[in-house]
């Protein structure tokens, strides 16, 4: 599907209204979203929301053959996915140029800025280093993919473990998580971006959301860390722009010290969880729930269910099974038929499915009709005592239930 | 004899803690995170939206899916998941209401611990549910393992038991008649354990019609 166009009527009254400075979200011009991060029960796994725009990272990690021009250096990509859940335009499996664009970004501030040390990550010179692989999948679209993704980024860094390997000679053993505790990343500095938005009336607006970004006139995103040291810078012009040239001055401070108070954050998040993984009881607990917000009409909890099921008697059963089975059963006189029928079903116990032989599927529809019968008295009376009682067997031959319904029988 | 006796009279089964919001992404127009356990999968929907010229069918609505991991690229497992719940909507979905129209359903993987595809179906269906888009049925799969060394049949199994499993099965059920809809095997197994795990799956199945009807009940009260 195409980007819907934006209507003269909506430009204008953003435009109108960043003039009187006021946005349509109620937040100052210079005030960013609200951050959500929570972790997965893995490593390196995290679920970020910058306000409704929202990512998953995911990091993971394989052992590869150096760069020959890095030899003793490991290596690290990152992936940003926009798939088309996170908005009906972007096209799956397909660069676009905004993808594009938004990778560079993304690659000139963790890449370009070094701020994993790949040197650690190299296991064997010139052989074997460790390859670290960052996906990120936007979730839903609502203006400043960078910001959240670089968040996503970091966040799943810091909290990235890879496995202890051991050299000895020539052989290389990988440690799983059980023999040995495994190793957090290494990181010089945590960078993340930092976007805003010029409007034709020169006004800047930090954090822009998905209206924003398309009417405004140019964009610019700095790539910080706690440092207040600037990784990358991004300028671009969306549109015809009046100023521009003391833009990066003036919002650099600001910049800087939202950076250092988003790193914080984010630092502070992942050490709670890693904490948590190190107490051994609570090692596996998936804080991808607390993403719910419980207490919502539309969200929802179930506890562990615990439910009985009646185990199905296939025709397998000899006959003093049945009788034995018609022993505490013994209200149903039907129970005694139902062991000639069934045994009848299964005529070919010595092949099993897939190892040829006549497919006997058909073979039982075509069969009488109280044999059938006699199927559907043993299910039903093994179902009596469950607790799901609004199980409809009434009606069904038993072929019935394993055709997949194809679109070509509604039509 | 007696022990195996036991086991046909009743059989506890366990099926994980399941958690749902729906709707919690702002862009699609009906969407859902649902966990199963600790699989974790975020399903969006759109539609009826434009399709694409080449796409386009005069008599119904194409249904597009897209199913992506956590991590890497797809895969071809990953393809063959999306095929499954493509497939699955299809069979669910009244596509000659939107004809010359696409619907897309997306389901995006952000963990897994077991049962990935039926937990990616669940998703769908309550997306589509919240989406409004008219249904024949709704869905629900229920996926189930047999074990490499006991033979047991575990209905739901975690990522740990699912490293013994000889067999796994997950099969769709439609909420009418509890018919079967779709099923997605690996591993070999013979018709009886097919029909054993179905028949268990069938009834596991109402727990997660249950909890469909209870999660449209708590809004639809409301509205």
């Amino acid at each position: 599907m195409r980007e819907t166009p934006l209507s003269n009527c909506e430009r204008n009254f953003i435009n109108r209204a960043i003039a009187e400075d006021t946005r349509l979200d109620g937040r100052q011009l210079l005030e960013a979203r609200p951050v959500e991060i929570h972790f997965g029960a893995n490593w390196g796994c995290c679920h970020v929301a910058l306000g409704e725009t929202k990512a998953i990272a995911q990091v993971s990690c394989d052992i590869q053959q150096p760069k020959a021009s890095r030899p003793n250096e490991g290596m690290l990509h990152i992936n940003v996915e926009f798939n088309p859940i996170a908005a009906p335009h972007f096209e799956a499996g397909r660069q676009s140029e905004l993808a594009m664009q938004v990778n560079r970004q993304l690659e000139k501030c963790f890449k370009d800025s070094r701020c994993v040390d790949l040197e650690s990550l190299c296991i064997v010179a010139d052989e074997k280093v460790w390859n670290l692989r960052v996906d990120v999948n936007i979730l839903n679209h609502d203006g400043n993919l960078v910001d959240c993704a670089s968040i996503a980024i970091l966040a799943a860094l810091t909290h990235f473990h890879r496995p202890d390997v051991t050299t000895t000679g020539d052989s290389i053993t990988i440690h799983s998580f059980a023999e040995k505790d495994p190793l957090p990343l290494t990181l010089h500095h945590y960078p993340v971006c930092v976007s805003f938005i010029v409007f034709e009336s020169g006004q800047i607006v930090m954090d822009p959301t998905y209206m924003e970004e398309r009417v405004g006139a140019s964009q610019l995103t700095l790539g910080l860390n706690s440092y207040r040291e600037l990784c990358s810078l991004q300028l671009c012009y969306l549109g015809k722009t009046s100023v521009t040239a003391d833009v990066v001055p003036s919002i650099s401070p600001h910049a800087a010290n939202y950076a250092n108070k988003l790193v914080t954050q984010i630092r502070k998040a992942a050490q709670q969880d890693v904490e948590a993984k190190y107490n051994k009881e609570d090692r596996d607990v998936c804080r991808l729930k607390e993403c719910i917000t419980f207490g919502k009409l539309t969200a929802m909890t179930k506890p562990k269910l615990s439910i009985k099921l009646a185990h199905w008697v296939a025709g397998k059963s000899s006959p003093k099974s049945d009788m034995e089975t018609s022993d505490f059963q013994d209200e149903d006189d039907n129970i005694k038929t139902l062991g000639h029928g069934s045994a009848e079903l299964i005529t070919n116990m010595s092949k099993s499915v897939g190892e040829g032989g006549p497919n006997t599927w058909q073979a039982s529809e075509e069969s009488s009709d109280d044999e059938i019968e006699d199927i559907e008295i043993l299910q039903e009376t093994k179902l009596e005592k469950k607790v799901l009682d609004d199980i409809d067997l009434g009606g069904d031959s038993e072929e019935e239930d394993t055709v997949t319904v194809s679109k070509n029988d509604i039509m | 004899m007696q022990n195996q006796l036991e086991t046909t009279e009743e059989e506890e089964c366990v099926l994980r803690p399941m958690n749902c919001e729906l709707n919690q992404l702002s862009r699609p127009d009906g969407s859902a995170m649902f966990m199963q356990g600790d699989t974790v999968v975020v399903a969006g929907v759109y539609g009826p939206i434009e399709a694409k010229l080449q796409k386009m069918m005069h008599d119904r609505a194409t249904v597009e899916t897209m199913f992506s991991p956590a991590k890497g690229p797809p895969c071809v497992d990953d393809r063959a998941k999306e095929t499954v719940i493509r497939e699955t909507c299809e069979a669910v979905l009244l596509t000659a209401l939107h004809p010359g129209m696409a619907i897309s359903i997306n389901v995006q993987e952000l963990q897994d611990s077991g049962g990935l595809l039926a937990c990616a179906i669940n998703a769908a269906c309550l997306a589509l549910i919240i989406s409004s888009i008219s249904m024949k049925f709704t869905v629900a799969a229920v996926s189930c393992m047999i074990d490499r060394e006991s033979g047991k049949l575990i209905v739901d199994p975690d990522s740990t038991q699912i490293q013994q499993a000889r067999v796994t099965f997950t099969y769709v059920f439609e909420g009418i008649k509890k018919d079967l809809v779709s099923c997605h095997t690996t591993g070999r197994f013979s018709e009886n354990e097919l029909m054993e795990s179905l028949e268990k799956c069938r009834a596991a199945s109402q727990n997660i019609f249950d909890f469909y009807r209870n999660i449209v009940e708590q809004y639809a009260i409301k509205l």
